[in-house]
């Protein structure tokens, strides 16, 4: 190396250096935190970003109509298919009545009907409401029947699917705590009006005609009990369901008044079995003179308004019950709208089927979930303030309706035509006409 | 009499020809066709349905039953000959066996119930009346008195129902169209050689048998009521009537109807009179009256009962020997 290379010094001094170094230091430190502030408004962006977001959601879930099922398994086929398909168009008006009633209330919550046929068969009811249950459905309207009824309670209890039949009145159902609801009185007290009726009309000797199933079983004992604890005697005699034709029975029911001197027969069944009954009956002398008595299941048939038959039922002066509320502007004005629709007056047990729908809906909105634990807890409290078509609506502990009256019904001729009238009430145990 | 009413006589004689009239267009099917047609039933609805639509919207025409009864006819024979050329006649075409066919026609009746029930549905709101239990608005201008029973629904049936029967024996066994009929029942291939065509005698069948089975469904409706389900809780009887007939004897499910309506009336009131025996069990006799007359009787063709194959095994070791 050379003298003038070891002499060679850097020009300026150390200050320059240190500026410099200063100079580096500070954009480098800036640079730093930059970087880091950078990454932290980074992160309260995204945090505010999500939260817009999750206030968006809130917005629009507020915005967004909620819709909620409902299954109904209706008797479209079967027995009762003449009725099963006049509740469906009921089931549709109350429907349409309860998604309205929200729409103008800017409730965002709407109800769909998921129908299916249930064959008016206990097998059919289960297949059913288990397909209804297979499609996530938590509560159903129906089945009709209470052999069906009875069919389908330890599924829809051991998978809480809550069960509102509008027409199973047999008393072997009323159970308390289970996941069946009915909007309809149990018949133990219908059988008591009936049998009340029928000792009060003079009958001492009757046989009890009755459809061999849930319904016509328990209606026919507890019939039985209370005539005899009157002083009367009852004779049961029970039928097969679901036969083409009941002329045999029929004849067999007239060898047996026959026999053992009835003064009256007590029908039990359902609309098709009783008129089908009913139009053998008229042409069987022996049959043409005793006292008839029937149970609601044939109240509404329009074959029962031919001049055949309602003739003959003129003739032996057939006197029914049937479960009925108080007429009230809603029922009124429920029946008003149906006969415009289809030219009919409604069929038995329309206002409860009415009912049903919309106290399903109710209890839905009662409950804030889709669940049928909840929903069957908001039925009571929904059905203790609501008034519908069929009235009051309020269920005892069983899930039954607590208070039903019944009407005493028969088949009037009315300027020249024949016309179902009810001529009489039954109401706590007391019978009153007019 | 005392056990027995006179009006369980004519039950029995009422329901009886009526039993024979849908069993036997099965019969005559089955025999020619070889199809154990399932959708019978279906074809009795329609009848019924036809006639009790037609004098309810018609009445000033429909009302008469002769013309009720002509329409009904030719209705049952246009949705027998629409199955049998939509579907079994494709079927037979590929060679189908007659289990096959005999699904097929379970098909069918599926098919066609809910199609019934469809129809009805739409009617009933067009006509405003309930048509899910009906009876037909006829004009009864005549009556008889039979066994003290008045009822002109019964004369009605009673006269035009046995003279179809003698029509359709007429019709199978003096006719040139029977002869051919009974040719393709006994062997097709050989009827086939002889120059009849076995598709046109089989189309000319089902017209028949569509058309009686109508017609019977119309009588039912008469004696009871019509629902779109009524000819399927007739099943059984209708079934049992022809296999006592051997699905093959137009005689003998003639027969085989009276039985199983005697089983069913004059029968249940004995059991139920004397033993006390419960009304429902009245459909288990119609199927006890069955198995007992098939053990006993064996149809023509079946296997047979045990009597059957006892005869049968006497007259081979006869040979034999």
């Amino acid at each position: 190396m050379s003298t003038e290379a070891k002499e060679a010094k850097p020009s300026g001094g150390i200050l320059p250096r240190l500026l410099a170094a200063f100079v580096i230091g500070l954009i480098l430190g800036g640079i730093g935190v930059f970087a880091v502030q950078s990454s932290q408004s980074s992160a309260q962006l995204s945090a505010l970003q999500n939260k817009v977001q999750s206030l968006q959601a809130t917005v629009d879930a507020l915005n967004t109509t909620k819709v909620y099922t409902i299954g109904v398994s209706f008797p479209l086929t079967g027995e009762l298919s003449d009725v099963g398909n006049q509740w469906k168009t009921v089931a549709q008006m109350a429907l349409n009545d309860l998604n309205s009633e929200l729409a103008n209330e800017n409730v965002k919550v709407q109800f769909k009907l998921v129908i299916v046929d249930d064959k008016t068969q206990a097998q059919g009811a289960l297949t059913a409401v288990q397909s209804l249950a297979q499609q996530g459905i938590k509560v159903v309207i129906g089945p009709a029947a209470s052999s069906q009824v009875k069919a389908v309670k330890a599924y829809a209890d051991a998978n809480k699917i809550l069960i509102v039949s509008p027409s199973s009145t047999s008393p072997t159902l009323a159970i308390p705590n289970d996941f069946i609801i009915r909007t309809v009185g149990s018949d133990a007290v219908q059988a008591e009006a009936l049998a009340k009726l029928a000792f009060g009309q003079g009958a001492r000797n009757v046989i009890v005609f009755y459809r061999d199933d849930e319904y016509g079983q328990a209606f026919a004992q507890f019939f039985s009990n209370v005539f005899t604890s009157l002083g009367g005697k009852a004779t049961l005699t029970k039928y097969a369901t679901g036969l083409a034709d009941y002329a045999s029975e029929v004849a067999q029911l007239s060898s047996q008044v026959k026999s053992i001197g009835a003064d009256a027969v007590v029908m039990i069944s359902f609309d098709t079995d009783g008129a089908n009954i009913l139009g053998h009956a008229k042409d069987d002398s022996t049959l043409s003179s005793v006292k008839w008595f029937s149970s609601e299941g044939v109240h509404g048939t329009t074959q029962l308004l031919s001049p055949e038959i309602a003739t003959f039922i003129r003739k032996v002066n057939l006197l029914g019950t049937r479960p009925v509320f108080k007429e009230n502007p809603v029922y009124k004005d429920f029946a008003a709208r149906y006969k415009k629709l289809t030219g009919r007056d409604p069929p038995v047990f329309a206002a409860n089927v009415y009912d049903s729908i919309i106290l399903v809906g109710k209890a839905i909105l009662l409950a804030g979930k889709y669940d049928g634990e909840a929903i069957r807890a908001a039925m009571f409290k929904v059905a203790s303030n609501y008034y519908g078509a069929s009235g009051w609506c309020i269920l005892n502990d069983a899930g039954d309706r607590m208070y039903q009256d019944y009407a005493i019904w028969t088949v009037s001729s009315v300027n020249g035509t024949y016309e179902y009238q009810d001529i009489g009430s039954y109401s706590g145990g007391t019978i009153t006409w007019g | 009499m005392g056990l027995i009413d006179l009006n369980v006589i004519v039950n029995t004689i009422w329901i009886g020809l009526i039993y024979s009239l849908m069993a036997i267009p099965l019969t005559i099917s089955y025999k020619v066709t070889r199809v154990l047609n399932f959708a019978h039933t279906s074809l009795i609805t329609v009848g019924a349905y036809v006639a009790v639509i037609l004098s309810l919207v018609y009445p000033s025409l429909f009302s008469n039953i002769f013309l009720a009864l002509v329409v009904s006819f030719f209705a049952g024979s246009v949705v027998a000959i629409l199955n049998h050329k939509l579907v079994y006649r494709r079927l037979m075409d590929k060679e189908a066996s007659p289990v096959i066919l005999m699904i097929a026609s379970l098909g069918s009746w599926i098919f066609l119930k809910y199609l019934i029930y469809s129809i009805i549905s739409v009617v009933s709101k067009a006509i405003k009346k309930d048509l899910y239990f009906a009876v037909p608005n006829f004009n009864y201008t005549f009556n008889l008195n039979f066994l003290g029973v008045s009822n002109p629904a019964f004369a009605y049936s009673l006269v035009l129902g046995l003279s179809l029967v003698a029509f359709t024996f007429l019709i199978f066994y003096k006719t040139s169209f029977g002869k051919a009929m009974r040719a393709v029942a006994d062997n097709p291939q050989l009827a086939q050689i002889s120059g009849i065509s076995d598709e046109s005698v089989m189309t000319l069948t089902w017209l028949l048998s569509g058309g009686l089975a109508a017609v019977s469904g119309v009588f039912w409706a008469m004696f009871s009521y019509a629902s779109p389900e009524f000819a399927d809780s007739l099943v059984l009887q209708v079934f049992a009537a022809c296999v006592i007939g051997g699905i093959s004897s137009i005689s003998l499910t003639i027969f085989g109807g009276f039985i199983i309506a005697g089983a069913e009336n004059i029968l249940m009131t004995i059991l139920y009179t004397l033993v006390g025996l419960d009304l429902s069990f009245r459909p288990f006799l119609s199927f006890l009256t069955l198995l007992i007359v098939i053990l006993v009787r064996p149809p023509a063709g079946a296997a047979g009962g045990l009597p059957y194959r006892l005869k049968l095994r006497r007259r081979e070791s006869k040979w034999t020997s």
